[in-house]
């Protein structure tokens, strides 16, 4: 729908019939030529001359044509757009806690998939999650491993696809080898209370339930969690007919639903485990909450390319009538033509470009127009047809002062800042609540103990990942993976719009978590380049890196010609000579040289770290004006217009022409 | 091949002297040549020079029978017949105008200087018969007067007048105080009887004194209107907005308006009908002078009559 984003901006309508009164009137610097039958002249058209030039009125009809330009502009000035259909997204009201059972029990055959197949219980809760996962779309979801110990793996989050992801990667015994139930629902109670605000907290438990070492036994965390309105249901896997370390306790985890008003259910039983979906289903303790976004497109540029069409329109009618050989209009179109390849290829450097390029053909007919004009508006073309060169020379008065601020000019500038103004200048990308922006990023970072030097205040690494932070703020809503690499590269975490996410597992690396030591960015790089093909978008690659040994060198260069995309590094080292305190792990200065070399390898660029952002801007620029390149069609819509505080500048000037004698005097115009 | 000035704008002594060569094929004598406008169909002949007695003779067959004086003869019984001569002294007086209104043309020549050129023009035929020649000339601010003599100092002090006055103007120049019918008359004293009075002007500001001083002149002398006119104050084509001046004021004119136009072109029409009427009522000639022609010729075909076939003005 249509709607005025300024319509109080419509009250300057009468503003010209105010300025027209206060306005000195203008009297264009003209010359003029001395006759012996002035008063004549005078006398027979009734005309009362003018101590210096003459104050006249534009004919009728360029008053109107004035007039609707004015009011179109003030149209334009009213910001009308167009209101999409309102998106709505809906904030989640849920947050689900679900808390995976690691512990050594869990590789234990014996559960019967939907297949017949016999499978680990571990594959179980995974299959049981994923039906769970799929059905949750819209909710919170935090994922806790549990094993001896208990610990957070994913904080709360929408991307319920990241959850899934971090889940397949979970391995059993990755916590120890013990079940410590009760601790990962004390760990739970803990989280809620830090992370949620919502009513209804729902806490699922994956477990073959045999509590065996933790702090807190089961019964009492559940009482706990009642208190803080945990509702905690249990999905039991494995088989209860099993004994020892491996039994099923199917009782104490029956008793800690019951005791939270939870249900307890079989991962087998798929009826009982609807009722759990049902039951969460059900939870509507407050209305949803939605937030609705109608995108706004701008629709400005209409009335203002009217106003200038119909001014157009006029002048070339007129142009047509005075039927002067426009000798050198086809050289002001050449130069329109190079200003508008000039703006064109301008708008290719950096992110600037015209959202609607086409609108500054508009300074062709513009050019040729006032070409036309400048030459029929001097005041002695008249004269020349009528006196020779000579005579007339000598009966010149008032030589025409260059007058810098004439109407001519001031049509040439409108012109030329409206066609600006419609084509729809953009160098910032618009921040939408729901991003359409379907470029990708992956963030290779280096984990090894170099890493840990503190010539980056505080750590390389801590450095590193308060960048990322910055970096996701610059591209909001976009999906960004994390590697991280050391000897041997692991995605950390997939593609995801939840940034904090992402700046927290980057700030929870250490070497100490890597396999394997040494500097295989190759390897992360591969598995960077996977993750954007599988994405289908285009996207880049940031690699955050203290050096880049020359021995991958090769490895490089093949990445980059088997068409890996564009990658650029981001140099996390300290210059040498930079102060290292004395507790810092030995590591070498930041080799800057080597660093251009190996991002030649990639045909990539280098940033290097700064104690501002501009780092960070100026890699997400370069992630951004690649986009920008390959993929125009899906991100235009997303570049914020930047025409419209334009219209002012446009109707600032267009005052100027309701100033009384400002208009651009046509030979062969009705005569005031 | 008639000299044309060196420059349209302002005219120099030289141009003036050169007109020397240029200044034949017509006269400003009483016995004009057939397709003269001064030519005796035409009310007003000039007058040309008194007669003076110069003797008496005895009568030869061939002379003129209307010239036999018969008391003589009575007294003498022989035929006697009485010689005059010419008077050799009809001066001519140059009422040149330079005003501000002069300095302007189209075509060739400013309106200055096309009376400077009619005015040379006219000195050096009446030197060249012997007549004494002198002038008024004036501006908006100064009328200089040389007394009328027979010699060709005389003429060029004369042109130094015109010349000063003429490069003198500019379009800014004051249009002054000086008016054509106080010139005239300055001219109407100065002329006591038997000269021959040119006025060469545009004639503005030409009012009922005018007439009644023209007249003045008239009664004791020969007088001649010499009027200068530009082809753009006869009618002005359609060019658009033109933008007038005089001194410091301006009017933008639409000359694409017909309505104008016809009322410009009927407005000078008007003038030129009631000059003629002057002239014929006054039995003064008027000689119409346009700056866009070649002024010698132009007063060829009106003094002199040597081309055939002219359209009759």
């Amino acid at each position: 729908m249509l709607t005025l984003a300024a319509p109080w901006w419509l009250i300057l309508i009468p503003l010209p019939l105010i300025l027209a009164r206060l306005l000195p009137g203008f009297r264009p610097a003209q010359s003029g030529v001395t006759v012996p039958f002035f008063d004549l002249v005078a006398r027979l058209t009734g005309l009362t001359p003018t101590t210096g030039p003459a104050v006249d009125h534009p004919p009728l009809i360029q008053q109107c044509v004035l007039w609707m330009c004015w009011i179109l502009t003030t149209l334009a000035l009213a910001r009308p757009q167009w209101l999409e259909p309102p998106i709505t997204r809906t904030v989640p009201t849920r947050d689900l806690l679900l808390a995976v059972d690691l512990s050594g029990s869990m590789e234990t055959k014996d559960f019967t998939n939907e297949k017949g197949e016999k499978v680990d219980r571990l594959t179980a809760v995974k299959g049981v999650l994923d039906d769970f996962l799929q059905h949750r779309k819209g909710d919170r979801v935090g994922l806790i491993l549990f094993g001896s110990i208990a610990f957070v793996q994913t904080p709360f989050t929408q991307d319920a696809e990241a959850c899934r992801t971090l889940l397949d990667e979970a391995q059993v015994r990755m916590a120890g080898p013990k079940t410590a139930l009760g601790d990962a629902i004390g760990l739970a109670i803990t989280v809620f209370e830090h992370d949620s605000k919502v009513e209804d907290r729902v806490l699922i438990a994956l477990t073959d339930g045999n509590d065996t070492g933790s702090e807190v036994p089961p019964d009492r965390a559940a009482h706990i969690a009642k208190d803080q309105k945990i509702t905690i249901h249990t999905v039991a896997v494995g088989d209860p007919r099993a004994a020892g370390e491996e039994k099923l306790d199917e009782q104490s985890l029956r008793d800690i639903a019951t005791t939270t008003g939870g249900l307890y259910s079989h991962a087998a039983d798929r009826n009982s485990l609807k009722q759990i979906y049902a039951r969460l289903d059900a939870i509507r303790a407050r209305p949803v909450e939605t937030v609705s976004h109608r995108p706004r497109r701008e629709l400005f540029y209409w009335p203002l390319a009217a106003a200038m069409l119909v001014t157009l329109a006029y002048h070339i009618l007129l142009a047509w009538r005075s039927a002067t050989p426009v000798g050198s209009a086809s050289a002001a179109a050449r130069a329109a033509a190079v200003l508008v390849v000039g703006a064109l290829s301008f708008g290719a450097l950096g992110n600037f470009h015209f959202l609607r390029p086409w609108a500054l053909l508009l300074l062709v007919p513009v050019a040729a127009v006032l070409v036309v004009i400048a030459r029929q508006t001097q005041s002695l073309r008249g004269w020349r047809s009528l006196i020779d060169p000579e005579l007339l020379a000598a009966l010149q008065v008032g030589r025409n002062e260059i007058r810098l601020w004439r109407p001519l000019t001031a049509l040439a500038v409108v012109s030329a800042v409206a066609s600006v103004a419609i084509a729809g200048p953009t160098w910032r990308r618009e921040a939408s609540p729901f991003s359409d922006d379907e470029s990708v990023l992956v963030i290779c970072l280096k984990t090894t103990p170099s890493m840990l030097a503190k010539d980056v205040q505080p750590t390389r690494l801590t450095r590193a990942s308060q960048k990322i932070g910055d970096l996701l703020a610059l591209r909001p809503g976009t999906r960004t993976a994390l590697i991280a690499y050391a000897g041997s590269a692991h995605v950390v975490l997939p593609l995801t719009r939840d940034a904090p996410l992402i700046t927290q597992f980057a700030s929870d690396l250490t070497p100490a978590v890597m396999p394997k030591e040494g500097d295989r960015l190759d390897e992360a790089l591969t598995l960077a380049q996977e993750q954007i093909v599988r994405s289908d978008a285009p996207g880049s690659i940031v690699v955050i890196a203290d050096d880049i040994p020359e021995s991958l060198s090769p490895a490089l260069r093949k990445f980059r010609d088997d068409g890996g995309v564009p990658v650029q590094v981001l140099g996390m080292a300290g210059e040498p000579g930079a102060p290292v305190p004395p507790d810092s792990p030995p590591a070498p200065p930041l080799n800057i040289a080597n660093l251009r070399q190996r991002a030649g390898d990639l045909g990539g660029s280098v940033v290097t770290v700064t104690p501002d952002d501009s780092d960070v801007h100026s890699l997400a620029s370069g992630t951004v004006s690649r986009l920008v390149e390959t993929s125009a069609a899906q991100t235009g819509q997303s570049w914020h217009d930047s025409g419209y505080p334009l219209v002012f500048v446009v109707a600032l000037l267009m005052l100027s022409w309701f100033r009384p004698g400002w208009f651009i005097r046509w030979p062969g115009g009705a005569s005031a | 091949m008639p000299e044309a000035p060196s420059s349209g704008v302002r005219i120099n002594i030289d141009d003036l002297v050169r007109l020397k060569a240029s200044a034949q094929g017509y006269s400003l004598l009483p016995r004009q040549p057939v397709h003269s406008i001064l030519a005796g169909t035409h009310a007003s002949r000039l007058r040309g020079r008194g007669l003076s007695f110069e003797e008496l003779r005895r009568y030869f067959p061939g002379d003129d029978v209307r010239t036999i004086d018969w008391h003589v003869t009575a007294r003498t019984r022989k035929p006697h017949v009485r010689v005059y001569s010419e008077e050799r002294d009809r001066p001519l007086l140059l009422i040149v105008d330079q005003r501000p209104t002069m300095f302007f043309g189209s075509r060739r020549a400013m309106k200055s200087v096309a009376a400077a050129e009619v005015a040379a023009l006219s000195a050096w035929r009446a030197l060249a018969v012997g007549d004494r020649v002198g002038g008024l000339v004036f501006d908006g601010q100064e009328l200089s007067e040389i007394e009328p003599h027979r010699s060709e100092s005389r003429v060029l002090a004369l042109f130094h007048a015109i010349v000063r006055m003429n490069q003198r103007l500019a379009p800014d120049s004051p249009a002054g105080t000086i008016t054509l019918n106080q010139v005239l008359e300055r001219a109407a004293t100065v002329a006591r009887h038997d000269s021959l009075v040119c006025v060469i002007s545009d004639l503005s500001g030409a009012d009922q004194e005018t007439v009644r001083l023209m007249t003045r002149i008239q009664a004791h002398n020969d007088a001649l209107l010499i009027f200068i006119h530009d082809p753009l104050e006869a009618e002005l084509p359609q060019a658009g907005r033109l933008v007038m001046a005089q001194g410091e004021r301006r009017l933008e004119v639409d000359t694409s308006t017909r309505k104008f136009r016809d009322d410009y072109a009927q407005e000078f029409e008007n003038r030129v009908t009631r000059l003629k009427s002057l002239s014929l009522k006054r039995a003064v000639p008027l000689l119409e002078i346009s700056t866009a022609e070649d002024v010698t010729s132009q007063v060829r075909r009106a003094l002199g009559g040597a081309m055939q076939n002219r359209r009759r003005h």
